[in-house]
């Protein structure tokens, strides 16, 4: 099932990888370069190429702990991430575990959390005197010592917690179109359902788990809410946190070069994920695929069930379930009391002396469209790295990822640089945010279609262009139904990741594009508080949930012609 | 793979040596950067401020700023971080499309002034400013302060607890109680870092104390309140008048605040908000004259009362202090100058204390 | 009458040369096998035939139609060849059943929809999968899903009809069944079909002449029976069927005196070739007859496989194996003398 190795296949799409090239390199690379000379001191003040900032950085013992601290974090967060998310969504996708909606549902709301309230629940619950360890350590003494949430393994908790959806997403559609023969074939031949999973199941998903591994690791490593909220508290340093506290004393050549450091490791990180895959180039969706027999889990099924959602419990419920009481109390920090409960806070937001109206219209309409560039963005360019021989074309989609792995203030930053001045100024427009959002979530598209057109046997293709359909028309035919759950999956993920977007738009708004991010923020700086930040990310949630029942609703037809075994 | 790094880094190169042969220019342009004319962002008799402070404040003075002069003002809020940083950003870009800021710490104004950004102007309502606030040459103005005290959870505290100095905080009692800003990640906490090391009680063997205490770090200043209220440390240094917001808010929702302030007897952190007006050749002249109006307005007695209603101390000498500040407060002038100059030490050494184990 | 021709094509992946200056005719209504082992480059010339990949030289022409020539910069896109093409794990879309897998060319090209359906009933027919419209491929079986395959590249009637390996998957008896269906169809349409395939058995069982290729190149071309009897090279002799190759030895005299009497016995059709003292000959099992009891040459029975209409021995003779076939009415015990006579050889070209 390997594919011929270096297989030149026929090329329609030429045409368009212009535009997209073009696109990339100005949306993606542009504002990066101009970061880059920052780096190395060239700007209107001091025009002279110096490595200083570099030297000053690497020679830090500071760059070098917050480096190692980087690492530590983002490879436990991407391992923790992948088994929890992975290992849901195999129950998800192929075993006959009941209630497969409401597990997806559940995983679905753990993303739509804003990751500072996120934070701010498991410090409740595992803070110095939250609520766990008065439990584990006070009352039980289960533990000799309290858990400490403020430490690295904090930090990767936390953020794993936050980033295993997007492993779920991923890895669910790519299980269900993943060709379930070979693993029956790996049965009949006696490997038991476990040994199924490992040798044939596990090695076939390879590229979907590496590619949406990759991510994580990225990601993880440019975040910095999490990190600032968990870390600072005790002084554990990642680079994030250099790279902020470079921004706040306005030394931005420091913080560009630090941010170069970061590009770097995930240049190098991409470089691997590469290499990997380059011996290993497995195609699960045949025609074989969707074989729904999905593996029973006999009497465990229960006990299964039962830690599934004990776990979905201490991801979401418990911390959604916090979140939605914060915003019905009065002031933050009170017990949960009904003489405590108001729904103030929700009317303070709508009270017309706000900006909260504009802020959701804005950030949803700018979501949309930045969800729909991206999601079509990273068709192409996935198609292009993928299926065609064009020269660079690894090179293209390394680009587009890249910006994953730069936090949102340093993008921001970035973006500002690119475009204040003529003849490209958009700053001071709308869309300088939406070309941002773009380029921050253009990973996540790319990621997410790439690795279900990874695992896309070529011959389903090249049938059709045999059968005498045009390149287009194969593309519309048969590529585009078969990746359309990766490219739903990016749009998602996309417009969730707008909506919550808090640097970025904090940095480039401007007077009547404010957004969420905006509201969020002015709620949490001033006279808000916790619990009207809360209400928000309620309002918030609730409206994601609305739109995915209506998209549930009415994409269904299609989507039961395209897969959902079940 | 090796093929790939090549081209990779060959293209690093070309781009580095396109952009340097654009940078050619640029780099008489900033030698010639007065001559040059400086593209005005803003449309005639219309200016921007980006403005830190609570939503609800903006508002009232931007209306009344505007009951006077139309609708000639447009307000971009922020927090004082991602303004001197969007600032900061556009003024590397050589382009700052703000043509008064206002908020922040004097200490990220001193650093803009010394890039040249800030165009000089000294208000006749100047005249009427307190003795301590009348410093600097014009390139910013100082028009409100805020205090650094100690904010302490009434539940977790006794009456007879209350610190009634900073000294107190660094006693054996106070163990795992505390929670500061990170004087590396804000530049607020930064100044109120500045302030302690400058005052003669306590200087860096205070910090050092406080971090043998087990002090805990927070980014910005609100995060520390939140730990306060939610009873995960019991007291925290930082600016009074968000506490005061929220104290009021907590009143209006009908319940007693669980945060109350200490004031600490060597004397509260007088940490001051400035205003500036950023230097444009090009702007307009109406333009200009409406800057000047903004920040008359806002030392004036009008629009000092609308910033005293969130808790902001006036540096006027006629108007009276907002409620919930004692009459007999003290302040402490911290150095500014020497703060800037020392900023880079100050970090380091903030930073030393509170990475050692 | 030929149906296509393919001429001096050559095909690098990188620097390794997949298709070596390779040419071949089809005649019209034929089945040609092209068989070869794995990494030969049978594949990748289906796939420059259908236009899913180009070449550095050479030329396609199709009924008349030049689809490839990389002098004239001719390259037709795969869609335009009126070539279809049956994959070797067939390739069926997924996301259709079987009525869309199989009307899909119809569709694409615009056909009427009346006449797409009669045309698709008809095909449907033909390859047996009445009442099988409404099925997705994953709930058919193997053999089913082949004749989808089959039925999905018969309904436009292509000039030409490409199997890749797509008879490899089935079972046996399976396999025999397919052959003789997909015969009867060649012959009612008469198709012209080119089978890839590395299985000698399968290419025999149907196929009308059989290319062998090697390396990239084709090394003969020919009936079946012909390349059987007559194998221009050691590669080929040993690829199909199975041979035993004999060349002079100075050292070893069994060895010595098996060449002379096969020298004797070579069957060439040009006599010419084995003046030359340092030809390699090829042996069939079946040519080489042994009875027990003395003779010029001896040997002994190693190892006997009963094959039911036949008698597989391997005999040892001087220093080497020699393999041969038998009727079943002589038995010998393994161990036992027997006296070894080569009554037909061929001259063949050393690889």
């Amino acid at each position: 099932m390997k594919l011929r190795k270096g297989k030149e296949r026929s090329q329609g799409p030429l045409f368009i990888s212009g535009p997209v090239i073009l696109i990339v390199l100005g949306l993606v690379l542009y504002p990066l370069l101009m970061l880059f000379l920052f780096s190395l001191g060239i700007n209107l003040h001091d025009p002279n190429i110096t490595g200083a900032y570099y030297l000053q950085a690497l020679s830090d013992i500071k760059t070098m702990v917050a480096l190692k601290n980087t690492l530590y974090v983002a490879g436990g967060v991407t391992a923790a991430a992948i088994l929890l998310g992975g290992g849901l969504a195999w129950l998800v996708a192929r075993t006959d575990i009941p209630y497969k909606r409401l597990i997806e549902i559940i995983v679905f709301l753990t993303f739509t959390i804003p990751s500072y309230i996120l934070a701010v629940a498991w410090i409740q619950l595992l803070g110095r005197n939250g609520f766990i360890n008065r439990l584990l350590y006070e009352k039980w003494q289960f533990i000799a010592e309290p858990l400490d949430i403020y430490s690295l393994e904090g930090i990767i908790l936390v953020m794993a917690l936050h980033s295993f959806p997007l492993v779920f997403m991923a890895l669910v559609s790519a299980l269900k179109m993943n060709d379930k023969t070979l693993e029956m074939a790996a049965r009949l031949a006696g490997a038991g359902r476990i040994k199924a999973l490992f040798t044939v199941t596990l090695p076939l998903m390879l590229p979907n788990i590496l590619s949406v591994g990759l991510l994580i690791f990225q990601q993880t490593m440019a975040c910095f809410g999490v990190a600032a909220v968990i870390g600072l508290p005790t002084s554990n340093y990642v680079l994030t946190t250099r790279i902020y506290s470079a921004m706040s004393r306005l030394d931005l050549p420091s913080a560009a070069s630090t941010s170069m450091i970061l590009l770097l490791c995930s240049g190098v990180v991409f470089c691997l994920y590469n290499y990997s895959l380059r011996s290993k180039r497995y195609i699960n969706i045949s025609s074989q695929s969707r074989k729904a027999e999905p593996v029973s889990l006999g009497s465990w099924k229960m006990p299964v069930l039962i830690s599934v959602f004990l776990l979905l419990s201490v991801t979401t419920i418990i911390p959604l379930g916090s979140v939605v009481a914060t915003s019905f109390l009065k002031s933050w920090g009170l017990s949960l009391r009904f003489e405590n409960m108001t729904i103030n806070n929700y009317l303070t937001i709508f009270s017309g002396q706000t900006i909260a109206f504009r802020a959701f219209f804005n950030s949803i309409t700018f979501a949309f469209i930045a969800a729909t560039v991206t999601a079509i963005m990273g068709t192409i360019i996935s198609y292009l790295s993928t299926r065609t021989t064009i020269k660079g074309r690894k090179h293209l989609e390394f680009v587009a990822t890249w910006p994953v792995t730069v936090p949102g203030t340093v993008l921001a930053v970035a973006a500002v640089l690119a475009w204040i001045n003529a003849p490209l100024r958009i700053y001071g427009t709308p869309w300088i945010l939406i070309i941002t959002y773009i380029v921050a979530c253009l990973p996540f598209g790319v990621r997410n279609i790439n690795g279900l057109l990874q695992g896309m046997d070529p011959l389903l293709e090249d049938a059709a262009r045999v059968s005498g359909a045009s390149w287009l028309r194969t593309f519309k035919d048969i590529t585009l139904p078969l990746i359309a759950p990766g490219i739903k999956a990016g749009w998602i993920t996309a417009f969730l990741l707008v909506l919550r977007e808090i640097p970025i738009s904090i940095l480039l708004y401007s007077a009547g594009a404010e957004t969420i991010g905006v509201l969020l923020y002015s709620m949490r700086s001033d006279t808000g508080g916790l619990e009207t930040v809360s209400a928000v990310a309620v309002i918030l949630i609730v409206l994601i949930v609305a739109g995915n029942v209506l998209i549930g609703k009415f994409g269904k037809p299609r989507k039961e012609a395209t897969n959902d075994p079940s | 793979m090796k093929k790939k790094v090549i081209s990779i880094i060959s293209i690093v190169l070309v781009c580095v040596f396109l952009f340097s042969g654009c940078g050619g220019p640029a780099t008489t342009g900033v030698q010639g950067k007065k001559e040059e004319v400086q593209a005005y962002a803003g449309k005639e008799g219309r200016i921007t401020a980006y403005i830190s402070g609570p939503d609800q404040m903006l508002k009232d003075i931007e209306e009344g700023f505007e009951e006077t002069h139309g609708d000639v003002l447009d307000v971009l809020a922020m927090g004082c971080g991602p303004l001197a940083q969007k600032v900061n950003a556009e003024a590397e870009a050589g382009n700052v499309q703000a043509d008064v800021i206002w908020g922040a710490e004097p200490i990220v104004y001193i650093e803009l002034q010394s890039k040249g950004i800030l165009q000089q102007y000294v208000s006749p309502e100047a005249a009427a400013l307190k003795k301590e606030y009348a410093v600097g040459d014009g390139f910013y103005t100082l028009c409100n302060a805020r205090y650094g005290v100690i904010v302490y959870n009434r539940e977790r505290i006794a009456d007879s607890e209350v610190p009634v100095s900073w000294q107190q905080l660094a006693g054996e009692n106070w163990k795992d109680r505390l929670v500061i800003a990170d004087a590396g990640q804000s530049a607020m906490a930064l100044a109120l870092v500045a302030g302690l090391v400058q005052m003669e009680e306590c200087g860096w063997p205070y910090l050092q104390a406080l971090k043998d205490n087990g002090v805990m770090l927070t980014q910005q200043n609100n995060q520390a309140i939140e730990k306060v209220a939610a009873g995960e440390v019991d007291a925290a240094i930082v600016p009074h008048d968000g506490v005061l917001r929220l104290i009021k808010k907590d009143k209006k929702a009908g319940i007693d605040s669980k945060l109350a302030i200490a004031w600490p007897k060597e004397g509260a952190l007088s940490v001051q908000r400035p205003i500036a007006i950023i230097a444009n050749e090009s702007r307009p002249e109406v333009n200009t004259k409406l800057c000047r109006e903004f920040v008359d307005f806002v030392i004036s007695p009008a629009g000092q009362k609308i910033a005293a209603k969130y808790g902001f101390i006036s540096v006027r000498n006629d108007q009276s202090l907002p409620a919930g500040v004692p009459k007999d407060v003290k302040g402490v002038s911290i150095d500014w100058n020497n703060a800037v100059e020392e900023a880079g030490e100050l970090r380091n050494e903030f930073d030393k204390i509170m990475t050692s184990k | 009458m030929i149906q296509a021709e393919i001429a001096n094509l050559s095909k690098k992946y990188g620097k390794e040369i997949v298709i070596n200056d390779l040419g071949l005719k089809i005649n019209k209504g034929e089945i040609l096998a092209v068989v070869g082992p794995s990494g030969c480059g049978k594949t990748t010339l289906l796939q420059i035939i259908a236009g899913l990949t180009g070449a550095e030289k050479g030329s396609v022409v199709l009924a008349g139609r030049t689809l490839l020539s990389v002098e004239r910069n001719i390259s037709v896109l795969p869609e335009k060849r009126k070539i279809a093409m049956v994959f070797q794990n067939y390739a069926l879309w997924p996301h259709y059943n079987v009525w869309q897998n199989i009307s899909y060319a119809l569709r694409v090209r615009g056909v009427e929809k009346s006449k797409c359906e009669k045309i698709v009933k008809e095909t449907m027919e033909m390859v047996r999968l009445e009442g099988k419209q409404k099925r997705y491929p994953h709930e058919l079986s193997g053999g089913e899903q082949q004749r989808v395959a089959l039925a999905r590249a018969l309904v436009i009637r292509p000039d030409l009809l490409l199997f890749d390996e797509s008879l490899s998957n089935l079972d046996a008896k399976m396999k025999e069944k397919m052959q003789r269906e997909i015969k009867k169809i060649q012959q009612e349409l008469r198709l012209t079909i080119v089978h890839v395939t590395h299985d000698q058995h399968e290419a025999m069982g149907m196929a009308d002449r059989i290319a062998v290729m090697n390396k990239g190149r084709i090394e003969q071309v020919g009936a079946v029976e012909e390349v059987y009897k007559y194998p221009v090279t050691q590669f080929v002799a040993g690829f199909i069927g199975t041979a035993n190759f004999i060349s002079e030895s100075l050292d070893d005299l069994t060895e010595s005196k098996l060449w002379r009497r096969a020298v004797r016995a070579a069957e060439n059709k040009n006599k010419n070739e084995f003046r030359n003292k340092e030809n390699l000959l090829s042996v069939r099992p079946e040519d080489v007859i042994i009875k027990s009891g003395k003779g010029e040459i001896i040997g002994t029975v190693a190892k006997a496989t009963y094959r039911g209409n036949a008698i597989d021995y391997e005999i040892i003779a001087g220093k080497r194996v020699l393999y041969v076939q038998t009727d079943t009415r002589n038995l010998y015990e393994l161990g036992a003398e027997v006296s070894i006579d080569i009554v037909r050889a061929v001259t063949i070209k050393d690889n």
